[in-house]
């Protein structure tokens, strides 16, 4: 179909639901939480349980590390992508060039830039493809979070985050789920069967 | 025609699993409040929530070019669609421009709306479901009964059986944990196979030109990470003016829906990723119709949650598919016959006016209200039930009538007893009729009237 006739298509769509008056009640005001008494840490941690996640504090960067490679497979996993320096990727073969190549991706190690401590989300914004298929082809995925970058809820985590100066932005929250038998909560329905968040009480740079 | 009732017969015949079916979504709709609960400023946000979406739907041509206009700017093309045959044409021009022969889509009720699957499958393209609630229900080439769990109408050793046809697993396998295991390493080789992945859109942001995907499977971000051709199918309501609009509405989606704090993945996608292609299918079909209905225009912010589906005991006890609509229950019973009036006229019937849906609804979408009005507009229609629209006839002529009504009355306060219980059809199916007052109301208001402390209360104990 030509694209003329697609642009007809759009004016006629505007013009008809331009035609329909439906009253204005104006934007409500910004929704305020007074969260200031809260503990952010132990929320987020009850709130990441909740959603199948772990979440372990530490207290640096290279303990943070320490902690991840006594996850459970590490040593053996013979398919990492990390976005840590303190823990390389491993391939065996060539280098991953497309996201299929990690198909059977074992760990996953991301930058977690907030948690946000209602509901245990944790904001990600991949820097590739590669790390982004990582974050939902892998079986276990680790994110590295600063304690600094808890907020207490979304309204405070849409304040900080920069929405669209990244391609692509997730909140995770616990691994991936689904209920679709019969009710019954089962965890791993594709990618990631467990989803563990190490939170840095003084970060530094958490990458390091 | 066959009517919601007839349909209902049907599931409900099973008494088994109608029991079963009403406990498991009340269940959800449990988890639902003691999420609501949690949350101190739940009736803030539902205030804000639904001034957000009236204000988007009063300056929504504004939003959408907007939209248009950011999305754009972020490399994404943006194509319009007046109804479902025009947004399927252009998915498919889409789909033939990139050679695709396999795709992989997400949960989407407008595709579903748009008959999608069975247009692209009857063209050579092999279209898979990855939700596996939607899997399991295209595998049984029948409709999601439910918009937030497509297979709730279905038990575990069916969903076994089915796999071991469509799938080759293990006989007789029946613990949703295993089947949930066949399900991932099946869908896992459509993920890897897929040439382009199609999602649907939780909300589009007008100012930042940006789609919002909610699952918790993670199967519209795998759908979306490895392929490079994204195509999201989207109606012209879903959008909301900011960025922080979104906090608000996503506190309530899943919170509503499923009674988590937020689903396991919310992705957001702004413009292609690097070496891909986002298109942006906006759809109307209908909408700017409902959009100009005065009494109806409300249920264009709906986000979905199907709280009203897991809280109505018409929806709980007779399945989704009694609806035979895109979305059943009660915003179905709105949305699809103001879109519809001939094929969907028995909906607005199937429902009691119990109000429970308005109470759960994250966005205070008046259902009660406005199936009343279908109702009242449906039953004008030539194609309502022939018993229904003569006994609202016979009703408005005695109602009109205060002595003939008082006649009537005190005529059936006599007779009802001694009826066979046949002539009250499937009123007194596993009921009793109860005991009769012997006064009319009205007798009895006129006397508590004289003697309002002794009189009155004392006949309505007795
Ligand atoms: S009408 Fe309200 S309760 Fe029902 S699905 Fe839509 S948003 Fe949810």
């Amino acid at each position: 179909m030509s694209d003329a006739f697609r642009s007809d298509d759009r004016a006629r769509i505007l013009a008809d639901v331009r035609a329909a008056r439906v009253p204005d009640p104006g934007l409500p005001d910004l929704v305020v939480t007074d969260s200031a008494g809260n503990d952010r840490a132990r929320q987020f941690a009850q709130a990441l349980r909740a959603a199948g996640g772990t979440c372990i504090a530490v207290p640096d960067a290279s303990e943070a590390a320490a902690a991840i490679r006594a996850l459970p497979g590490f040593d053996t996993a013979r398919r990492v992508v990390s976005e840590l320096s303190a823990l390389p990727s491993r391939h065996p073969g060539a280098p991953p060039k497309t996201p299929q190549d990690l198909a059977n991706l074992d760990f996953a190690l991301l930058r977690g830039l907030l948690g946000v401590a209602e509901s245990g989300a944790v904001w990600l914004e991949p820097a590739n493809v590669l790390l982004r298929a990582a974050a939902f082809l892998a079986s276990e995925v680790a994110l590295v979070v600063s304690h600094s970058d808890l907020v207490a809820d979304l309204h405070e985590a849409y304040a900080r985050i920069e929405l669209g100066a990244a391609g692509f932005g997730c909140f995770v929250a616990g691994p991936s789920k689904t209920a679709d038998i019969e009710q019954s909560l089962v965890i791993g329905a594709h990618g990631p069967r467990t989803l563990s968040v190490f939170l840095v009480e003084d970060a530094g740079d958490p990458r390091s | 025609m066959r009517g919601h009732a007839a349909r209902a017969a049907a599931f409900v015949a099973d008494e088994e699993r109608t029991a079963w079916h009403d406990r498991s979504l009340w269940f959800v709709r449990e988890r639902r409040d003691a999420a609501s609960r949690e949350v101190p400023e739940w009736e803030t946000l539902r205030n804000a929530a639904a001034r957000i979406k009236r204000h988007t739907l009063a300056n929504l041509a504004d939003h959408l070019e907007a939209f248009e206009a950011n999305a754009r700017a972020l490399g994404a093309s943006v194509h319009w669609a007046r109804n479902a045959e025009d947004h399927n044409e252009i998915v498919l021009g889409i789909l033939e421009r990139h050679g695709v022969r396999r795709a992989v889509k997400s949960k989407s009720m407008l595709t579903e709306e748009c008959g999608l699957n069975p247009f692209l499958e009857a063209r050579g393209i092999d279209i898979v479901d990855t939700d596996l609630g939607e899997r399991i229900v295209q595998l049984r080439r029948e409709p999601p009964s439910h918009i937030v769990m497509p297979a709730i109408h279905l038990r575990k050793e069916e969903v076994g059986l089915l796999f071991h046809r469509e799938l080759g697993s293990e006989a007789g396998l029946s613990d949703p944990t295993r089947l949930t295991g066949v399900a991932r390493a099946h869908l896992r080789k459509a993920f890897l196979a897929a040439e382009a992945g199609l999602t649907g859109v939780n909300f589009g942001v007008a100012e930042t030109g940006g789609l919002v995907v909610c699952t918790n499977e993670g199967n519209a971000d795998l759908g979306t990470a490895l392929p490079p051709l994204h195509i999201a199918s989207m109606g012209i309501e879903k959008l909301v003016p900011r960025a922080e609009d979104l906090a608000v509405m996503l506190r309530l989606l899943a919170r509503s829906a499923t009674g988590q704090a937020i689903t396991a993945y919310t992705s957001h996608f702004h413009g292609p990723r690097p070496g891909g292609e986002l298109h942006i299918v906006l759809v109307d079909n209908g909408r700017s119709a409902l959009l100009a209905r005065d009494e109806l225009a409300d249920a264009l912010s709906c986000i979905r949650c199907g709280a009203c589906m897991n809280t109505c005991p018409v929806f709980r006890r007779s399945g989704g598919h009694s609806y035979a609509a895109t979305i059943p229950g009660p915003i179905g019973s709105v949305l699809e016959p103001a879109r519809d009036a001939n094929a969907h006229a028995s909906l607005p019937l199937a429902c009691s006016l119990c109000g429970s849906c308005k109470d759960v609804c994250p966005v205070r979408i008046d259902l009660p209200e406005q199936i009343r009005f279908l109702r009242a507009d449906l039953l004008r229609h030539p194609t309502a039930p022939r018993s229904r629209r003569l006994g609202l006839a016979i009703s408005a002529r005695v109602l009109e009538r205060p002595r003939l009504a008082a006649l009537l009355g005190a005529l059936a306060r006599c007779l009802a007893p001694l009826l066979p219980r046949r002539a009250l059809g499937a009123w007194s199916r596993g009921r009793e009729l109860p005991p009769l007052p012997r006064h009319s109301f009205r007798s009895l208001y006129r006397r508590g009237k004289r003697s309002p402390i002794d009189e009155a209360p004392r006949s309505t104990i007795r």
